[in-house]
Formats: structure tokens, sequence, C-alpha cells
């Protein structure tokens, strides 16, 4: 079963007469970690917000681990997110009003399964944090809120993690830590599809797709940052 | 679930307090409604060594008390719930992103509504609780105002009652679960999107089909307000559907005047406080949605207490008309004259509970034979008595009343009757009007025939008199008193001012009763839902400040906005007050010039005054207190808690 598999999406944002994207056909396997640049405005975050069901696009095929988005009901949407799916984006995702292990736990407490605390501190550890359990995210640093979204995606055991500019806010600790982690998560057969526009970042993942207005235009698989730079500054000229 | 929503209220505790308050504000007033209600519903009085008179106004004040304290009780829960819906949906409009990371991780909208009906049942629950135990303290002062109020008496007994507690917790609860209920539309267009980015802003002038539906609702109470007045629909009704199709019509509407109002203000002050001008202006003009549902509790106040001032005013005006109808009734006996007569008071005693007794009473100039005349009567309908107006016309005609030959009798337009007088002079008399009152007018002659059934709870009492032309008040009085030691003469002139002022006195501290309750339950919705906005925009704040904003230029800012909002709310209800009085002016046209609607320029003046310094004080204290707590939290950068030493 493909964790994602992407057949002729297209978008168009409201009151917008052009489409942002066209024709995007992607499919990711188990344990794939794959990157998506291009330059600014090409519409690499929409592919991102499409693919993972958080924007209504058209397709031939959305299909998230097996499950075909577009017709799937409301419930059937919502247990994805729950149980098949892990959401790290540069906004941090945490609950502000919960606690660390409450926001680790959020997805077995809607599942009315309980999770015990010594494998919320075990998914804490994994991600390097110690006795944080308690804390609200406002009292956490954002490489700690990052890493307490990647426990929350480790204990949740996803197929695929939907992850835009993961680094973005992290210092260049931080940003490796966050960097070990997903290739942990791949070492779990579980699946990456990212956004960035670091090509550092980009060089940590199996496959790069690179967009142009809203097309992907080629990919690239295990390319070092010199030549992804070099590639993303070739399309800039371009465009 | 539960501890989830225990969670959430533990952490948005600042939103929740001002709710919670507001609840238990509502039990408090519920639970004493109710408990006065059911101590009233069946009054313990002793009858012994009582008029009967007495004990019909002792259940007539209960009556009284059950009534007042069950409208009471409907607006509580009325008000209650609008409070609860109107903050719940800030509330909720602030927790979008927030709701939308828990959409993102899996919940479903169903565990949302959920999570939020939990909330709303568990902080409900625990404030009704508080103010439902503490409500036996205010049944005091509340009987007390009920007596002030004519509307109770201290011989009546008001206890606390623990079914009615218990029933004003179920109550307040399910209106809070109503209340939120209601406010869950906020969040059924919360989308996933809104958890990673904001939402689009959307141009509120454009008409939803909400807003369109909101104006054909307002239009067609508008509709049914304006179809003759009748016996269905008096001019209260009326007036008060006029004043909702109108409040609604012009609500729904607000928002496409709030930009223009803005901009006025915004220029205006612009020269004095350019900054803090501006960032009002942007904050009104942007989101004029939020703005007008900002002045919501301000129009709703002003035209409430606007429409009550009205009523009372016009009510005063009503009364003093029809009582000036009652052209040449000399005299006034109060009812306080109809006694036991013996036989009476020993059926009682034998809990027949039957009574019946017959008396007639003259004046002098009865006793002077005249020729057989026709005497007009007015028949007055002791079971159907009004509280404040005196007189109210049933059947017939006053203007039939032919001049000083006015007596009152009970019966039917038509009826004749044949009195007899001591000397064996007899008259006839003639039913020419039937009006519904609780005085008893009297003249020359006084007839007096009451049957009481007190197991049937039937009080019929008969009472005659006639217009006492040309004899003196001490004369009549006299004479009355040769029968009725303890019955109370005044002329007419005198009895029309004193039952007039005793019922607008009764009729004001009803009305200021419930303007007071309703001025402060739309007071603590307007600081709790002002509170509320302000405390969303601490990044905002943040931001302005990090910007080089002084803490005085955010006080100012919050200032100039609250004065727009103030602007707003007082030239809408103004709108919907001049529409409301115009209606009025139409429905009371018949009555000619004595009766006419008065514009309560004053209280409206005064209300908005209210208003403005209470939004003032919240602006300005929640500004200042706002500057120096987003700083110190370093919301806009949203990182940890400086530590201390950290430079900022």
């Amino acid at each position: 079963m493909q964790p994602l598999d992407i057949k002729n999406l297209s978008f168009t944002y409201p009151n917008n007469d052009k489409d942002t994207l066209t024709d995007i056909n992607l499919s990711i396997a188990p344990g794939e970690w794959v990157a998506i640049m291009g330059p600014s405005g090409s519409g690499k975050s929409t592919i991102l917000l499409c693919a993972s069901g958080l924007l209504p696009a058209t397709a031939d095929t959305l299909a998230i681990n097996g499950l075909d988005i577009l017709h799937a009901t409301k419930k059937q949407l919502a247990l994805l997110r729950r149980r098949k799916l892990g959401y790290i984006f540069q906004e941090l995702n945490l609950v502000p009003a919960l606690t660390v292990a409450q926001n680790i736990a959020i997805s077995f407490t809607l599942d009315k399964t309980k999770v015990t605390p010594s494998n919320i501190s075990q998914a804490l550890h994994q991600v390097g944090l110690e006795n944080v359990e308690n804390k609200l995210p406002h009292e956490l640093s954002g490489g700690q809120q990052q890493r307490v979204a990647i426990a929350r995606t480790l204990i949740s055991d996803p197929a695929i993690v939907f992850a835009d500019e993961p680094t973005g806010a992290l210092d260049t600790d931080n940003g490796e830590q966050v960097l070990q982690l997903f290739e942990k998560l791949t070492a779990q057969q579980k699946s990456i599809l990212m956004v960035t526009h670091d090509p550092n970042v980009a060089a940590r993942a199996n496959r790069i797709v690179w967009v142009v207005d809203g097309q992907i235009i080629s990919t690239l698989e295990g390319g070092n940052p010199t030549q992804i730079a070099q590639q993303l500054a070739n399309i800039g000229e371009a465009k | 679930m539960l501890y989830l929503s225990w969670s959430m209220i533990f952490r948005h505790k600042t939103q929740y307090f001002g709710l919670a308050m507001t609840i238990t504000l509502g039990a408090l007033l519920l639970g004493s409604s109710l408990s006065l209600h059911n101590s009233t519903q069946h009054p313990v009085f002793t009858t012994e060594d009582r008029r009967v008179s007495e004990i019909e106004t002792l259940r007539q004040l209960a009556e009284s008390s059950a009534w007042f304290t069950n409208l009471m009780a409907w607006l509580t829960i009325l008000i209650t719930t609008w409070i609860v819906a109107q903050t719940m949906s800030f509330i909720l409009a602030q927790r979008r992103k927030e709701l939308a990371q828990l959409l993102l991780v899996g919940a479903s909208k169903a565990q949302l509504y959920l999570l939020v009906i939990c909330e709303s049942v568990i902080i409900s629950f625990l404030a009704a609780c508080v103010g439902a135990l503490a409500s036996p303290v205010l049944i005091k002062p509340y009987s007390k105002l009920l007596v002030l109020s004519n509307n109770g008496s201290p011989e009546l007994s008001y206890h606390p009652d623990f079914t009615a507690l218990v029933i004003s917790v179920g109550l307040i609860v399910l209106s809070t679960v109503i209340g939120a209920l209601l406010a869950i539309r906020k969040i059924a267009s919360l989308s996933l999107i809104e958890a990673v980015r904001s939402p689009s802003v959307v141009d509120s002038r454009k008409f939803s089909g909400k807003r369109i539906f909101m104006v054909i609702i307002g239009f067609l109470a508008l509709g049914v307000a304006f179809l003759p007045t009748g016996n269905l629909m008096g001019y209260q009704l009326s007036t008060l559907l006029t004043g909702t199709g109108a409040t609604i019509v012009i609500v729904s509407l607000s928002p496409l005047l709030v930009p223009s109002i803005s901009h006025g203000i915004g220029r205006l002050l612009s020269p004095i406080a350019p900054g803090p001008a501006q960032v009002a202006q942007e904050y009104t003009r942007l989101s004029p949605l939020r703005t007008a549902s900002l002045a919501t509790p301000l129009i709703l106040l002003l035209c409430l207490v606007s429409v009550f001032a009205m009523l009372a005013q016009t009510g005063r005006s009503e009364t003093y008309a029809q009582s000036t109808q009652l052209k040449n009734t000399d005299y006034f006996v109060s009812a306080d004259d109809i006694k036991f007569h013996p036989q009476e008071q020993q059926d009682l005693e034998k809990n027949q509970n039957i009574a019946q007794s017959t008396s007639l009473v003259t004046a002098p100039d009865w006793l002077t034979p005249e020729s057989n005349r026709a005497i007009s009567i007015v028949a007055i309908n002791p079971q159907n008595i009004k509280d404040f107006i005196p007189v109210s016309v049933r059947e017939g005609d006053l203007s039939a009343v032919e001049g000083d030959r006015v007596a009152s009798f009970s019966g039917r337009v038509g009826d004749q009757h044949i009195v007899q007088s001591p000397g064996g002079h007899q008259e006839v008399i003639q039913v020419v009007a039937v009006v519904d009152s609780n005085f008893f007018i009297h003249g020359d002659y006084i007839v007096d025939k009451s049957t009481f059934d007190l197991s049937n709870n039937i009080v019929d009492t008969q009472l005659l008199a006639q217009g006492s032309d040309g004899v003196d008040l001490q004369s009549f009085t006299a004479t009355v008193h040769q029968v009725l030691p303890d019955a109370t003469v005044s002329s007419g002139a005198e009895w029309v001012t004193q039952k007039v002022n005793q019922g607008m006195k009764s009729l004001m501290f009803a009305i200021i009763l419930l303007a007071g309750g309703a001025t402060v339950l739309a007071l603590f919705n307007l600081i709790q839902t002002y509170l509320t906005a302000l405390i969303g925009r601490r990044k905002d704040i943040d931001i302005l400040h990090r910007v080089g904003m002084t803490r005085s230029q955010i006080m100012e800012a919050n200032a100039i906005e609250v004065l727009m909002v103030l602007l707003v709310g007082s030239l809408l209800s103004a709108g919907a007050i001049y529409i409301t009085s115009a209606r009025m002016q139409v429905s009371l046209a018949d009555m000619g010039s004595v009766v006419r609607p008065v514009l309560p320029v004053t209280i409206f003046a005064i209300m908005a005054g209210i208003c403005l310094l209470t939004m003032l004080v919240v602006a300005l204290v929640e500004g200042y207190w706002l500057s120096i707590r987003t700083t110190y939290r370093g919301l806009f950068l949203n990182s940890h808690r400086p530590q201390k030493g950290t430079a900022r």
C-alpha cells in the first residue's frame, strides 16, 4: 500500500483566475523521504497542503495509505488524520492549551484509548527531551516545540509525515536534531513529504521534486547540497 | 473528553471566568426567582380576623408575586442564554486555530462540538451550583423589592425552596448548553487549513444568506407589528414587535454603516492622536462584523431600556386619559369597606367557605325624594382587575354616561336594576358600560353585595354607587362612616391623582427592577465581550508595542475604538427606537392628544453614558495591563518565558 499516490492534481485558490497547481503526479513509497523544492510562490506548500488534505484539490487520484481522500467520509478522514498522518509545520502545531504530555497523547485521547506516561516519556526521550511533560507549549523554545510535534508523530505511528519547512525557525543544532529524527522515522518505514528551500536539508531526502509555476518539472535523486543549490539557482534564473 | 474539556477550561480560565460569573449571576437570580415563585404558589396566611378584601388583596399580591417572579425567571433564562451564546461565540472565534489544530490531529467535528458542550456543561454546572447556593441570601432583599413595587406583601411568606434551587441549576445548565449550541455555528465552518494559515478575510459588506434571512425575519416582525391593533395585539405587543424587528434589521445591516462611522471618527481624531486613531479605525473598518458584534449588547440594552421607558410613560398617559373619562364621579370609597357579616364569619368558621353580605348605604341627597329616573351605571368586574391602569372599558361606551348620575355595579350592558332606599324610594338603574378596575367608584349610593366562596376561590362583589352631586365630601364621608367606619373616602380628583401615582409608583418599581436587571446583565455582557475581544488581540498589541507604540498610545487606540463602538451602537439603537416610537404613535392615534409616546432621551443618554464609562474603564485598564503582559510573555515570538536577567 503506497503511503501517498497523486494523479493529475489541480488546485486554484478562490478569487484567483490562474491555476495554482496543474497536473501534479506524485507517488511516495514506504520509508521514502521526498523533498519539494522550487522558487518562492511556485506552489510547494500548496502541493503539501493539497496532498495532506488540508486544501480541497481536484484530482484523478488522491490516496493516502490506500484511502481515496477525495471520496472518503468525514469520519474516515478524521480517523486517517488521527492514526496514519503526521504533521510537522513551521507553524508548530501544538495545541497551546494542552500540556506537552496531553499534546503527545491527543490522538489516543480522541480514540478513547490510553497511552502510558512511560510511553510519552520514551517518545520525548527519543527526541531528546526530558521532564517537559507538564509544561505548556509556550514554555518551550521553538526547537523544543518542533521536537514535541515529532514525538507526537513518533508515538502515533503514522504511515506518512507531512513537513513544511520543519527546520525553518530553528537554529543549526536544533535543525540537525530534527533531521536526524526524520532519518529515524524513515528507518521505521514511515514516509516523509517535506517542503524546504534549504539545499542542505533537501540533500538529506531520498528524492527531490522540483516545482515551478505549479507544475513538477523534474526530480533529482541523491543530489548533494551544491548540486541542489545550483539547480535552484538555475531555475530561478530561467524564471 | 471530560478530562480534555477540564484542561481546556483551566487553560482558558481568563475567558471562562467572565462566563462563569455571568452564569453564577443568572443562577442567583433564577434560584431566588423560582424560590419566591414557589413560595407564592400556595400562599400561607391566616384568614382569621381578616376582612375579605384583605384576604383577596393578599391573594392578589401572591398572584402578582408569582407573576413577577415568573417573568423574572423567564427573562433570566433568556438573557443568560443570549449572553452565553454571545460570549461563547467570541471565545470560539478566538480559539479557531486551536480547534483547527485539534481537527488536524484527528478530531472530528462531532468531537469538537462535544468538547465545547462538555466545557459548557462543566462550567455551567459549577457556576450554577455556586449561584443557586448563594440565592437564599438574595431572597430577603428580593422579597422587599416585591413589597416595595406593590407586587408582594410582608404578610406573605417568602422562603428558599430546595426544589426550586435544583431546578434553577438544571435550567441554567440547559440554557448554557443552548447558548453554546447557538455559538457552535462558529466552528461549523472551521476548515483544516486554519491550523496552519490565517483564514482569508471575508468581506462582511457582502450580503450572506444568513444576513438576508435575518433582514427578512426583521421585516416580517415589523410587518406583523404594523397590522391593525385589536384584541389580539395591543399596542404593547406591537411596540415590542416593532422594537424587535427594527433591532434585527438594523443589527443585520450594521456592517454596512460601521466603515463610514469609523472613517469619520478616525479622520476627526487623527490630528489629535494620529497613530491610535489609525489603529482604531483599521480595527473597526476592517472588521465591521466584529465591531457590530461588540455594539450588539449596547444596542440591545439601549433598545430594551428605552422601550420599557416608553411603555411606562405611555402607560402613565393612558392611565390619566382613561381616568379623566370617568367624569362626574365625585367620591371614591376604597374597597376596604367590605367586612364579614356575622353570618359570613360563622359560615367561614364552619369551614363552608361560603359567605354573603348585603348592605345599603345612602348619602344625604338620597334621602331627598326625587322622581324616578334612570341612573347610568358603570359596571365593575372585580374578577378581572388590572394592576396599574385604573379603568379600561370592556363593553359599552363611557360617553353614554349621563351627567352626574353615575354609579358602579356589576352586570352587563343593558341590565336594569331597581334599587330601593331605606325610605322606600325606588330607582331604576341601567348598565351603560362595563369596565375593568380594581377600584370602587362611589357617589351617593353604596350598595354592597358580596358572595365569597373561598373553597373555589370565587369572590363576587357587587358594588353600587352613584355620583353625589352637590354633597360635600365631609357629609358624604360621615354618612359612609355610619356603616363603614374604616372606609377611606376621597374626592374624585384626589382619587385619580392618588391612584395614578400609586399605580405609577408600582409600575416604575417594576420597570426599574426589570431595567436594572437587564442593565446589570447587559453591562456584564458588554464587559465580557469587550474584554474577550481585547484579550484576543494580545499578539497585535505586542506587535504594536514592538514597532514603537507606547502604552498610552495603545490605551488611546482602545479608547477611540470604544468611542466608535459607542457611536455605532447609539446611532443604530436610536434608529430602532425612533421606528418603535413612530409605531406607538400610530397605535395611540385614537387616543388623541392625551396619550403621546415619549422618546426617552434622558434615559437613553444616561444608559449610553454608563456604557461609555464601563467600556472606557475596560479599554484603559486592559490596554495598560495587556501592554505589560504581552511583552513579558513574548507572545509575538511565541517563544519561551524569558528567564530572570535575560535582555528583552
